[in-house]
């Protein structure tokens, strides 16, 4: 594999599994509506 | 009292069950491949962030907002959205397509479980060549012989009793505790099996460059020109609208199952994101980098271009048969992607068990059981007349074409009709999180433009030939004539039941 194909794998695996880590973290939690946090692309 | 779901991660699976299909695991590395590979992923997450989920969340939001009027299916809510005669019989389509594609899926998903238990029986993983992968698979159809197909029709009923027993204990009961169980199972099965792929090395003796690494090679180096063609953005953007189920009309029944304060922007990100874990992780971490280790560059190739069906049940268990405890890969294999079908085709009867429960007001067991003995008899057409062609034709017309026209009409109704502000407020009823507000700019021109632009191509390039029947063998054209004319008949009977439910709501002055 060229070193192109492991940054694509790398960036693909990478940002799908911080958009779903990131999901199931917050919707296995009970909603909590005070809460401000900031996760950049998304503001709660 | 209409059903409801038991607790957010339950739907949160039943709507990535829904998504993850035989799709993930066999379109998307056969795409990917033949379409420029890691260059590939560029059209498909622009098509992921402008088309994918800006829909799902047209269409969570869509069933939300029916559910409270105690509509679980498209024609009365696209009614609600837009007071106009036309707008229900659009909506029949979601009830219409969902149950003409459950009529052959259900017969395909029939097949893994039978090949499952093949494996562990040995008969499809001591095979030692693609004739003999392919002569089990015709004989298991009935088509080259008729000595196992006994086997084939059983595994058909038992498959068409477990999805039926599902829908008929309910949403809660049923499909939210099998998405629970399923899912779970599901994602350990093809964890395993991708941990024993990436561990495999060089497994053919006297040639070391059929490896692993450079299997996933195959998949991901990025061939830029690629980019330049139209073809590969198109086929990025069906990949990405077939892989989450919208368009189907499924999503918008599971979504009104939920009430008004349940928050739909983070659900529908988190069922988006399991579902493409399942496709570009798992899904791209089996099939395409095992076929190259085993036969290397032209044999990957090849696999890769010869379809979903031929790479699930010829070359898979080919490839088991050349690994260690190859049985119990395979086994493990078709079973997760039994799994995946059934939670997809236990999604697909549901629009037409709420359709006659909630806007018909028949009972669920009695809607659950008429649906049951009608759908039985239909599928005999599939079953006995597969070497007719008769799936492709549905496939075609119900799992594609309708698919495309039934979310642009819902995108259209929701934005432009009902109105981006009305539809941008009822998204964040109860949401945790906000869309940045550039999506209402995506939402509103470059999504629909984006559904104008996939059904144009495809209206000319396949709609209009296959309506023509071009390519059909003389011999099988009465059986796609006939097939038509049928679903013709459902899709009539569909919209006279819709007309009368209308009547009925606006009796009861609802």
């Amino acid at each position: 594999m060229t070193i192109a194909g492991w940054i694509f794998l790398v960036i693909s695996w990478g940002a799908i599994l911080s958009l779903a880590a990131f999901c199931v973290h917050k919707a296995l939690k009970e909603p909590c509506k005070d809460l401000k946090i900031s996760t950049g692309f998304f503001v709660a | 009292m209409r059903q409801k779901w038991g607790s957010k991660i339950g739907i949160i699976l039943a709507v990535a069950g829904s998504a993850v299909g035989l799709g993930n695991f066999l379109r998307f590395p056969s795409q990917a491949a033949q379409n420029g590979g890691g260059a590939f992923m560029i059209p498909y997450f622009i098509s992921l962030f402008l088309l994918g989920i800006p829909l799902m969340w047209i269409e969570w939001a869509i069933g939300r907002y029916g559910g409270l009027f105690g509509h679980g299916t498209a024609p009365l809510i696209f009614n609600r959205l837009w007071k106009n005669r036309v707008s229900k019989y659009f909506g029949a389509i979601g009830v219409f397509g969902p149950l003409a594609i459950f009529i052959y899926y259900i017969y395909i998903e029939s097949w893994l479980l039978g090949y499952a238990f093949y494996s562990l029986h040995g008969s499809c993983t001591h095979l030692s060549n693609q004739i003999g992968a392919v002569e089990f698979l015709r004989k298991y159809q009935g088509i080259s012989a008729k000595d196992i197909f006994l086997v084939t029709y059983l595994f058909f009923i038992l498959t068409f009793i477990i999805n039926f027993t599902i829908i008929y204990k309910g949403i809660k009961g049923g499909i939210e505790r099998l998405c629970k169980f399923a899912l779970p199972v599901l994602f350990v099965f093809a964890i395993v099996i991708a941990i024993r792929v990436i561990t495999l090395g060089a497994p053919v003796a006297g040639h070391p460059d059929w490896n692993i690494s450079n299997g996933f090679g195959f998949l991901w180096n990025p061939d830029f020109s690629s980019l330049l063609n139209a073809k590969i953005w198109l086929s990025a953007a069906g990949q990405i609208f077939f892989t989450l189920s919208v368009g189907i009309g499924v999503v918008i029944t599971y979504a009104s199952y939920l009430s008004k304060g349940d928050d739909i922007v983070l659900s529908g990100l988190t069922a988006s994101s399991l579902n493409e874990f399942a496709e570009v992780i798992l899904g791209g971490s089996i099939v395409i980098p095992l076929a190259f280790a085993f036969f290397g560059l032209n044999g990957a190739q090849e696999i890769a271009q010869s379809g979903s069906f031929n790479i699930s049940f010829v070359s898979m268990p080919l490839i088991f048969s050349k690994i260690n405890y190859g049985m119990v890969f395979s086994f493990m294999w078709f079973f997760l992607l039994f799994l995946a079908g059934l939670t997809s085709s236990v999604s697909l009867l549901e629009p037409a068990v709420a359709f006659l429960s909630d806007d018909l007001g028949i009972t669920r067991k009695k809607a659950v059981t008429i649906l049951g003995a009608l759908s039985f008899i239909i599928c005999q057409f599939p079953v006995f007349f597969l070497a007719r062609g008769v799936v492709d034709e549905i496939d075609f017309w119900a799992g594609s074409f309708f698919l495309v026209v039934f979310a642009l009409a819902e995108c259209v109704l929701f934005v432009w009709i009902f109105g981006i502000d009305k539809a941008w407020s009822e998204m964040h009823h109860g949401a945790e999180l906000r869309i940045p507000r550039f999506y209402k700019f995506i939402i509103k021109y470059i999504t629909p433009s984006f559904l104008i632009f996939i059904l144009g191509f495809w209206f000319f390039q396949q709609a209009v030939p296959t309506f023509f029947l071009k390519g059909v063998a003389r011999e099988n054209v009465p059986y796609i004539v006939a097939t038509r004319a049928g679903f013709a008949l459902l899709f009539i009977i569909i919209a006279l039941l819709v007309r009368k439910a209308h009547k009925k709501h606006l009796k009861l002055g609802q």
